[in-house]
């Protein structure tokens, strides 16, 4: 049966960020008593991974890496469809950057749903933004990528059309698996989670694995593995900028529209 | 004792949030100016499960049970009060019907209502009053191989648009001389039966409303329901264990869609320089919504409980219905107060709650009849 792979983060609830506050020191966002939800994009991933479980008899498993009390965000993956989940938790995976967050799930996909044909990831995450995770778990697992993923068609499960939308062009691939695919909210419409899924999932394996479960090397976890840190996080001022032009009508629109042209307004 | 809702229960209503808002909130303008409840709407509801919440896995429902009733039907009615009624009177439909049905009933019936397929409705009330239920006027009577009904029964929800109506119709006496009634299942293709007048509503007004018209109609004796002179149990029943507990979390969605609006408006209304939100006056009137709707919603979700674990709950579930549908009135009115003179305006949406609230008093039985259940109840055991 073929095998698609997706990688889930749990994030703080949009809904909610009124409510985050920064911590300059440990320089992180600090999330306590907001309710975590699936990164919005990871549901487009998930969507396209169930679209080929209904089509085409695919199994689903979802991957992540959280501390424990997200767990309920890979009941609700299981709640729209998936067959299995994963996650990763552990104290030592704390503190990692993109590349060892990356080793720590393609290590979590090479232990529970190998082989893989199909892993799929949101284009990016909300709260980080860094869109550097899918291709550096492609990296770890030896398989090619495509990010920016709008399209993904295909008429027998085993050969793909990708359209990769990066805004001013479109380009368009045909392909094989195994392969990974970071998708954009174009690629679909996520299906809601329903009451008979919830009662389903209850039954579907969900299953917590820390590092050396997975059999991780220590030195590329966490913030051991990590070679990037955050230097600072800070909430940028924003400013209401105030001139004064006087003069003769002419020359006022001149300097004003030169004004608006240097601050890129016009 | 627990309050902590479970985490199955905590993603029913994380789903059920997305679900109103992705697949009702669209509707609501379009409800309010027709005031028809849009068919396709009951089966995005049996899609996604709400419809077999009380019917068995095996009749084609999730059975999920009543807790999760409640917390499905206050959602879907935050959004909107009108497809939160029209979906807990179809579970007045499903309910009976696997609790008095034969076999053959529920093979026939409930999986599609719990699929959301057919539409059901429940209907009691009668021009001559709902609350005196002896004082029914609609007679059936045995002739060969059908019950043949005559009356007319009104204010019945889903009238117009369902498919198969639980009836109740007087058709005897009793040993002592009392009226006896029984129950029936009526479909709409039945010789005999037509509607009546569509009653135009001040509030919930996408949920349709009006009578049925029963002259001759003829209905096959297999589609009695319960027993012959079972009607007034499985009637009350109903109403006490479905209907009014229905009403019950229609009025707590009510409730927090209140609480949502006035506290988003008074955040964002800026008045002397500053959101009215600073002011206490504001922050009064909040308080006592947000008191007033923590209080309907515990009382509902503790009769929807009690009911899940099988205990005699008719008491908690009238006072729950009392408490819910009254809080629901005085939350629309304070979110209208903190409105002021935006209250007024169509645009926004706390002067529907205010209408919706209305009418949710009323139904399955006013406040006076709910507290004469519990002054009963008081007597007999305090």
């Amino acid at each position: 049966m073929p095998r698609a792979v997706v990688c889930v983060k749990p994030i703080p609830d949009p809904k909610y960020w009124d409510r985050l506050s920064l911590d300059p020191e440990k320089g992180v966002l600090r999330r306590e008593g907001i309710p975590t939800v699936i990164n919005p994009l990871d549901k487009h991933a998930l969507e396209v991974a169930l679209d080929l479980k209904d089509r085409f008899g695919w199994e689903v498993v979802v991957v992540s890496m959280a501390p424990p009390d997200t767990l309920n965000t890979l009941r609700e993956a299981l709640a729209m469809g998936a067959d299995r989940a994963f996650l990763a938790s552990d104290r030592a995976l704390a503190g990692a950057d993109t590349l060892a967050t990356a080793y720590t799930l393609a290590g979590l996909i090479k232990k529970v749903a190998q082989p893989c044909d199909l892993v799929l990831c949101g284009n990016m995450s909300l709260d980080g933004s860094t869109s550097q995770v899918a291709p550096q778990i492609a990296h770890f697992l030896g398989i090619p990528h495509i990010t920016h993923v709008s399209k993904v068609e295909t008429k027998d499960g085993k050969t793909f059309k990708i359209t990769m939308d990066l805004k001013e062009v479109h380009m368009s691939f045909s392909c094989d698996s195994p392969i990974t695919l970071a998708v954009t909210k174009e690629v679909n419409l996520p299906r809601l989670v329903n009451i008979m899924g919830i009662l389903a999932a209850e039954a579907k394996p969900l299953e917590v694995l820390d590092a050396q479960g997975i059999g991780l090397d220590p030195s590329k976890i966490g913030q051991a593995g990590s070679p990037t840190r955050v230097r600072n996080l800070f909430k940028p001022e924003i400013k209401r900028r105030r001139k004064v032009i006087k003069g003769e009508p002419e020359k006022v629109v001149e300097e004003l529209l030169n004004n608006l042209h240097q601050v890129g307004v016009l | 004792m627990d309050f902590k809702l479970s985490e199955r229960e905590e993603l029913l209503r994380k789903s059920m949030v997305e679900f109103a808002q992705r697949e009702i909130a669209p509707l609501v303008e379009e409800m309010e100016k027709s005031g028809e409840f849009p068919r396709s709407l009951m089966k995005k509801m049996g899609d996604i499960g709400l419809c077999g919440l009380v019917t068995s896995p095996q009749y084609g429902g999730n059975g999920m049970g009543h807790l999760a009733r409640a917390i499905g039907t206050e959602e879907v009615s935050k959004v909107s009060a009108a497809a939160g009624f029209a979906l807990q009177v179809h579970h007045t439909a499903c309910w009976p019907i696997e609790t008095w049905g034969t076999e053959e009933q529920k093979k026939k019936y409930l999986p599609r209502l719990a699929k959301g397929e057919t539409f059901g409705a429940f209907s009691i009330t009668e021009p001559s009053g709902g609350s005196d239920v002896l004082g029914m006027q609609t007679t059936a009577k045995e002739e060969g191989d059908y019950w043949v009904i005559n009356g007319r029964k009104c204010f019945c929800t889903n009238s117009h648009i369902s498919d198969i109506l639980v009836v109740v119709a007087r058709t005897g006496e009793d040993a002592k001389g009392r009226p006896a009634f029984s129950a029936f299942i009526v479909e709409p293709s039945f010789e005999g039966f037509s509607l009546g007048r569509e009653e135009h509503k001040m509030g919930l007004r996408g949920a349709f409303t009006g009578e049925l018209v029963f002259q001759d109609c003829k209905v096959p004796k297999e589609n009695l329901l319960g027993k012959v002179g079972e009607g007034l149990k499985i009637g009350l029943a109903t109403v006490n264990r479905i209907g009014r507990p229905g009403m019950a979390a229609v009025g707590v969605g009510l409730c927090y869609a209140s609480l949502e609006e006035a506290t988003k408006f008074a955040k964002e209304r800026v008045l002397y320089g500053k959101p009215i939100s600073n002011l206490q006056s504001i922050q009064f009137l909040l308080a006592d919504i947000f008191t007033l709707a923590e209080t309907a919603r515990w009382l509902t979700y503790r009769g929807a409980w009690m009911m899940d674990q099988g205990l005699p709950c008719d008491t908690e579930m009238t006072l729950a219905k009392l408490v819910a549908t009254e809080n629901a009135f005085q939350c629309a009115r304070m979110a209208c107060d903190i409105h002021g003179g935006y209250s007024a305006i169509q645009e926004y949406s706390v002067q529907r709650y205010l209408r919706d609230a209305w009418v949710t008093i009323p139904s399955g039985g006013t406040s006076q009849v709910a507290k004469v259940v519990l002054g009963r109840h008081v007597l007999k055991n305090f």
